[in-house]
């Protein structure tokens, strides 16, 4: 009963165990012993072993340690070697619980399948990036991810983008692993299609593949397999070969490992070691939460992208339409657009704006140039007009005053001729005298009349003159001037005023005779009591009126219509002719002109014009 | 009623006014020379041919103010313009308003002589007609409605039988009455019956 029992006991415990692991799962970390064969800085290495520690931890509930072996393996195996190897893993690991194997490449496979039973037997076996895994015998808890290289699919890319393509030179360094790859390559190669000449550089220095690329002929291409070591010793990395090589290279360098990516190659389809490391950490994840995975879950989906290079499609003047559908392209050089829009938008918005307020200033400019140009060539016909019509009411003036005696003259001459007996002959001189006397007041009249033909020359042009616009327009002239004199002015226009048919010009000096008679007569006036208000309005359809009212010394009572009358006035200087010749004018375009004293202070001078259908 | 005939002469100018008033009294006319257009509007009318010889431009109403103030008040005075200087559309205004001339100063005798014998020879014919129309009214006030209707109806042509199926009376009655009708308008015919009864058209009618 006793050993019985003891075995029921262990048999119990054996049967607990599990559950009591189960159990303590949560807070012990996972231990994870990673090998490599290659050395730690190899950036297919460091790309898996970046991309998988961070899946396993990110994925793991379990706190996880990561222990790394960089086996560092000798070129050739060595029995001594791996044998020294493995005690010394064995002592190393001797106490640790090793919940997972991780094997990256090959022989690091190898490696850890056969240190197995040393280090950790119980531990499954994650691997990547091993290409043989088919021809290798596994045990039941070995899984991984299968690598798969793609030569050929690279080849068929490259020969998509060069059709013109003739021969390929195979490059491969001396290393274990370069050999590895080339012999893969050759192998894969064996499959190309039969008009390709395939040449392969290998066992030579770096300078020596260097010079050889830059010799080759055009319709060439070059596919670098790896390059870990050259024939002289040198220990390198591809991506450092393929730097060298590149600058030399009269052709296009292929390769099929995204390491190279970035480095000078065009591209091809690209083993990621990255997708690797992930793909990897993901099988044991699912081992750690205690699936049972073996060789029959082995990841054998091609991972690898087709990635080209945007720089050296351009460099080689290749063309992106020919890539294989669902390339992924690299390092595009964003162009200026992409890069900088919304500066180059900001720049152009305000080179725009800055266009267009220059644009705007010219334009302004332009206007008010032309406009004071009118101005000019307006202010001169005003005053040319001005200058004829004084001259005018001059010689009308002279006219009157003159024919009025020389009419008298005449007139008395011709009564005294009735008056004399033309028979009595006595009287014959007399009545020659007579005669004379009328031909001669004749003549003098004719002078005079002559004259004021020549001055009405050209004289009136009428049209439908808009009065509020005549009255800004002087107003405006005299803007300086009035200001000058400390005079303020308001306008009170009636909007909608009927057009009155005239003379612009005549009836413009009608409004500045006005106006400046009003500014002079202010002239004494204290200062802030200069007013001058221009007024117009329509009492009664038909006709408008214009009312111009100052503040300043007025006119008396009975001088009020002597004011229109030529050479009256009653300043110091002026020859009196203004308003003389305002009367005539109104009066010629069928108004009136009077002046009327103003309650308070000052003179109002209205005027009234037909207009709209009045005039 | 006198028929002799009066120029007033207009004008501010006194030594004009004189040589004027000189001038058309050379030629047998009776003169009044007034010195402003204020003092002719303040005589009354008289009644006889008359005629004025009216400056343009004078100091308080001008030339033209009087023309249109003696429109307005119906006088039918002939005017001969004078002006220091010719403006052709003062001139034209005042042909327009129906001035005789328009002279302008200095003129000649006979051309200041001639206007004033055509403004004299138009206030007597406007006169006569007024005398007539005048007598023609008195006439026609006599008239009863219904002579006044055979008249209305005479004139326009019609024969006696017609104006009889128009007024709805005997031919016969209209023949009195037509009767009645030329002897009190003292009409020797129709076509002077058609004379009288135009004179007696509203003068705004006429064309």
């Amino acid at each position: 009963m006793r050993p019985r029992s003891a075995l029921g006991v262990l048999a119990l415990y054996a049967l607990a165990w599990p559950a009591f692991v189960a159990a303590e799962d949560a807070g012990r970390p996972r231990h994870i012993l990673l090998i490599y064969a290659e050395s730690r800085l190899l950036p297919a290495v460091v790309d898996a072993d970046a991309a998988f520690r961070a899946t396993v931890s990110a994925g793991s509930s379990a706190p996880v340690v990561f222990h790394t072996e960089f086996l560092d393996l000798p070129p050739t195996r060595s029995a001594t070697y791996e044998r020294r190897q493995r005690d010394l893993l064995r002592v190393k690991y001797r106490d640790l619980h090793v919940d997972l194997v991780m094997a990256a490449a090959p022989r690091a496979l190898q490696a850890a399948l056969d240190y197995r039973a040393d280090l950790s037997p119980t531990a499954p076996i994650v691997f990547l990036a091993v290409d043989t895994a088919d021809r290798l015998a596994l045990p039941p808890d070995v899984t991984g991810v299968l690598l798969t290289l793609d030569w050929m699919d690279t080849l068929e890319s490259a020969l998509r983008l060069q059709p013109g393509t003739r021969s390929v030179v195979v490059v491969a360094g001396t290393s274990a692993i370069d050999k590895r790859f080339l012999a893969a390559a050759r192998a894969a190669f064996a499959g190309a299609p039969p008009g390709l000449e395939f040449t392969y550089l290998t066992d030579l220095p770096l300078e020596a593949v260097a010079g050889r690329l830059a010799s080759l002929r055009d319709g060439t291409i070059v596919f670098l397999v790896a390059f870990l070591s050259d024939s002289a010793g040198r220990d390198l990395t591809s991506v450092d070969a393929l730097e060298r090589l590149v600058e030399t290279s009269r052709v296009p360098i292929y390769g099929i490992t995204r390491t190279l990516m970035g480095h000078g190659i065009v591209g091809g389809r690209l083993i990621d070691f990255e997708t690797q490391g992930i793909l990897a950490g993901e099988l044991a994840l699912r081992l750690l939460r205690g699936e049972k995975l073996g060789p029959a879950d082995i990841v054998t989906r091609n991972a690898n992208a087709y990635e080209f290079d945007a720089r050296q499609i351009g460099r080689w003047g290749l063309r992106e339409d020919r890539l294989p559908p669902g390339s992924v392209i690299r390092f595009r050089e964003p162009s200026a657009w992409e890069e900088y829009r919304w500066g180059i938008i900001g720049m152009l918005a305000l080179v725009l704006l800055e266009s267009l307020l220059i644009a705007a200033l010219v334009v302004q400019r332009t206007r008010r140039k032309r406009a004071e140009a009118e101005a000019v060539v307006h202010r001169g016909q005003l005053a040319h007009a001005q200058r004829v019509t004084s001259m005018g009411e001059l010689t009308a003036t002279l006219a009157h005053e003159i024919n009025q005696p020389l009419g008298a003259i005449v007139s008395n001459a011709e009564a005294a001729r009735r008056l004399v007996d033309p028979v009595e002959p006595k009287h014959t001189d007399l009545l020659e005298t007579l005669g004379d006397i009328i031909d001669d007041g004749q003549r003098a009249s004719e002078v005079i009349r002559r004259l004021r033909a020549m001055l009405r020359k050209g004289e009136s042009e009428r049209t439908a003159c808009d009065v509020n616009g005549l009255i800004v327009e002087v107003i405006s002239f005299l803007e300086v001037d009035l200001a000058r004199a400390g005079v303020s002015t308001e306008l009170r226009l009636r909007e909608g005023l009927s057009p009155v048919r005239g003379d612009a010009i005549q009836l413009q000096q009608v409004i500045l005779n006005l106006a400046l008679n009003a500014e002079d007569a202010m002239g004494e006036v204290a200062d802030g009591l200069r007013r001058l208000t221009v007024e117009t309005s329509e009492p009664v359809p038909g006709t408008m009126e214009i009312c111009i009212r100052d503040t300043g010394v007025g006119v008396k009572e009975g001088d009020l219509e002597d004011i229109f009358k030529p050479f009256v006035t009653t300043k110091t200087s002026g020859l009196g002719i203004g308003l003389s010749i305002s009367r005539s004018i109104v009066e010629a375009h069928g108004g009136t002109i009077r002046a009327v004293r103003n309650p308070g202070q000052g003179l109002s001078v209205h005027v009234e014009l037909p207009c709209g259908a009045g005039s | 009623m006198s028929d002799d005939p009066v120029v007033y002469v207009i004008d501010d100018d006194a030594s004009f006014r004189k040589a004027v008033s000189r001038l058309l009294r050379s030629a047998g006319i009776e003169v009044e020379a007034l010195a402003s257009a204020r003092e002719f509007l303040e005589r009354p009318a008289a009644d006889r041919p008359s005629c004025l010889v009216l400056d343009v431009r004078m100091p308080g109403p001008s030339g033209m103010d009087l023309q249109s103030a003696l429109a307005e008040a119906g006088r039918d005075i002939p005017i001969v313009f004078m002006t220091g200087h010719g403006d052709v559309s003062t001139s034209v205004r005042a042909m327009k308003g129906g001035a005789v001339d328009f002279l302008e100063k200095p003129f000649r005798a006979p051309d200041l002589l001639g206007s004033v014998e055509r403004g004299l020879a138009r206030s007597r014919q406007s006169r006569v007609e007024g005398t007539e129309r005048a007598a023609v009214e008195r006439r026609f006030a006599t008239l009863t409605s219904r002579e006044r209707d055979v008249l209305r109806l005479v004139v326009t042509g019609m024969l006696n039988k017609q104006i009889a199926g128009e007024l709805g009376i005997a031919e016969k009655t209209v023949k009195i009455h037509r009767g009645h009708v030329t002897q009190k308008m003292e009409a020797g015919s129709v076509a002077e019956l058609v004379r009288m009864v135009q004179k007696l058209r509203p003068p705004d009618s006429r064309p």
